[in-house]
């Protein structure tokens, strides 16, 4: 049952931790299938505890969530962890498992796969993010930009349609972030990417939502939200260099560029 | 930042390397038990010989065992040194009002002969398998799931919580504490101590989060890896039948030679 090519539909969420303090307020937008959104705000704007109410780890407290036409519900909340991946910020977080076979495993084997799918999950989901080989090394070996593409694979191995990451390039050095960007473009899911990395999402995302204390400030094309120096100074962020300096022009320079 | 290396000899090469990590594990456990549950010191000390034999074939450097071996030493010692003054019996000497007895001797001769064979066996047990397969070995024989995933989540995560203890340090360290027999200096450390729990604590509900992203419901499971062949049976076997043996040669020498 879809929502008219709507995976993903939230209405007037509103959520607060239990010493009272206000996380989400009145929160709503959609996201149509196959986009890739960009989800921006400054650091306790609400962009992590949203992604969290969307994989049904948070429940909600106030308003409506729809995922993949399904209400996010307790008797619906298995089906949709199924379908809907997130990515922790910290791959620290996601990564507990001994080994990365068993990390990537670890979803497939709970969604009652067969032994020889799960292996074959397994097998893709490291081809996919360029870690053929590393099955049998343990997670507090692996370099941070390694730990952050396994992040990735144990998400991809469920066969996710959604895809919810939350700041997937932070702490990577220029090249692995690189790495990480090519991935994300190449993910044919629908994607809701939290980052701070502007230039990026500009990149990688047609359209951007803009957070702060909890409510939706700004919806719209990146090229519109992601470029607007005043917006963005208003709400603790800034457009890149490449943009202050050259304007709208900058755009092509930088979707060429990632 | 440095930790030991628990799998440094898992990829050596011996009979206990290629050896079936549950079989090794069972077979190598009765053992322990069997040379525990010996009273009689001559047929120890036939254990405690073949537990060296067992370490020196699993290839295991000597070195390493001696100074894990050190540790051990120093409770035994504690024992070695009570035992043979609080135990009433045939007196060999005295030093002042203390009695040193025959029996007293004896039995922390014994205690000190399980300990070393027991501790010695661990290392051709555990050390010639990787961590990760001596958890998996648990899981296939069903050691029940919770212990299981609670050996996982501290192996996991042992590493992570002793960096951060060593980075909460050195941040303290950078900021000018240096006496730390100072109340002050305790003070700080017990903050350093207790920021790491309440973190550790925190990050507990971030990993429970994950695996519930990924749908866990309580319990933890991996693929099966491992195949048993015909030598890890006649490896076991004989593992389990020296175990049984030491048991025979104690009843057989306590009707013969009379216990000791």
């Amino acid at each position: 049952m879809k929502n008219n090519g709507k995976p993903m539909v939230v209405r007037n969420l509103s959520y607060r931790y239990s010493d009272g303090t206000s996380a989400l307020e009145d929160v709503s937008f959609e996201v149509s299938n196959g986009d890739s959104v960009a989800l921006v705000g400054p650091n306790g704007a609400g962009k992590s505890t949203l992604l969290l109410h969307l994989n049904g780890i948070l429940s909600k407290q106030t308003g409506s969530i729809e995922i993949l036409g399904m209400p996010l519900e307790r008797k619906n909340v298995g089906s949709i962890r199924k379908r809907v991946g997130l990515v922790f910020q910290d791959p620290e977080d996601q990564l507990f498992m001994s080994t990365v076979f068993d990390d990537i495993a670890f979803g497939p084997i709970n969604m009652g796969l067969p032994e020889e799918q799960v292996r074959e999950r397994v097998r893709w989901a490291l081809t996919e993010v360029g870690l053929n080989g590393y099955e049998d090394r343990c997670p507090h070996h692996l370099s941070v930009g390694e730990k952050k593409k396994v992040s990735v694979a144990t998400v991809l191995s469920m066969g996710p349609e959604i895809i919810l990451l939350d700041e997937p390039t932070s702490n990577l050095d220029p090249l692995a972030r690189r790495r990480m960007i090519e991935m994300l473009k190449g993910l044919r899911a629908t994607k809701l990417i939290a980052s701070h990395n502007i230039e990026m999402l500009l990149g990688i995302c047609d359209r951007a939502i803009l957070l702060d204390n909890g409510r939706v400030v700004a919806d719209g094309k990146t090229a519109d939200v992601l470029t607007d120096p005043e917006l963005l100074r208003e709400h603790g962020l800034e457009v890149p260099m490449l943009v202050k300096l050259f304007g709208s022009d900058a755009l092509d320079v930088i979707r060429e560029e990632f | 930042m440095s930790h030991f290396d628990i799998d440094e000899y898992a990829y050596l090469e011996s009979p206990f390397h290629s050896f079936d990590p549950r079989a090794k594990f069972v077979s190598v456990l009765v053992l322990m038990f069997s040379i525990v549950l010996l009273n009689d010191i001559r047929i120890l000390t036939a254990g405690l010989l073949l537990a060296v034999a067992l370490v020196l074939i699993s290839r295991i450097p000597l070195l390493f065992v001696m100074g894990r071996l050190k540790w051990v030493a120093l409770f035994v010692l504690a024992v070695v040194i009570v035992l043979p003054f609080s135990v009433s019996g045939t007196a060999l000497f005295s030093v002042g009002a203390l009695t040193f007895t025959k029996e007293g001797f004896l039995q922390a001769l014994v205690i000190s002969v399980k300990a070393f064979s027991v501790v010695l066996l661990i290392f051709p047990m555990l050390a010639t398998m990787k961590f990760v397969s001596f958890i998996k070995a648990l899981e296939k024989l069903h050691v029940p799931n919770r212990l299981v995933q609670m050996i996982t989540l501290t192996y996991r995560y042992i590493f992570v919580l002793l960096n951060e203890i060593q980075r909460t340090l050195r941040s303290i360290e950078s900021r000018g504490y240096g006496k730390r027999t100072s109340i002050l200096g305790l003070k700080n450390l017990g903050t350093a101590i207790g920021m790491s729990l309440v973190r550790s604590y925190e990050r507990g509900g971030r990993i429970f989060d994950a695996m519930v992203s990924r749908g866990y419901n309580g319990t933890m499971e991996t693929l099966r890896e491992f195949r048993i062949n015909s030598k890890d049976w006649a490896k076991a076997a004989s593992i389990v039948a020296v175990a049984v043996l030491l048991h025979v040669a104690a009843f057989t020498s306590s009707i013969y030679l009379g216990a000791i």
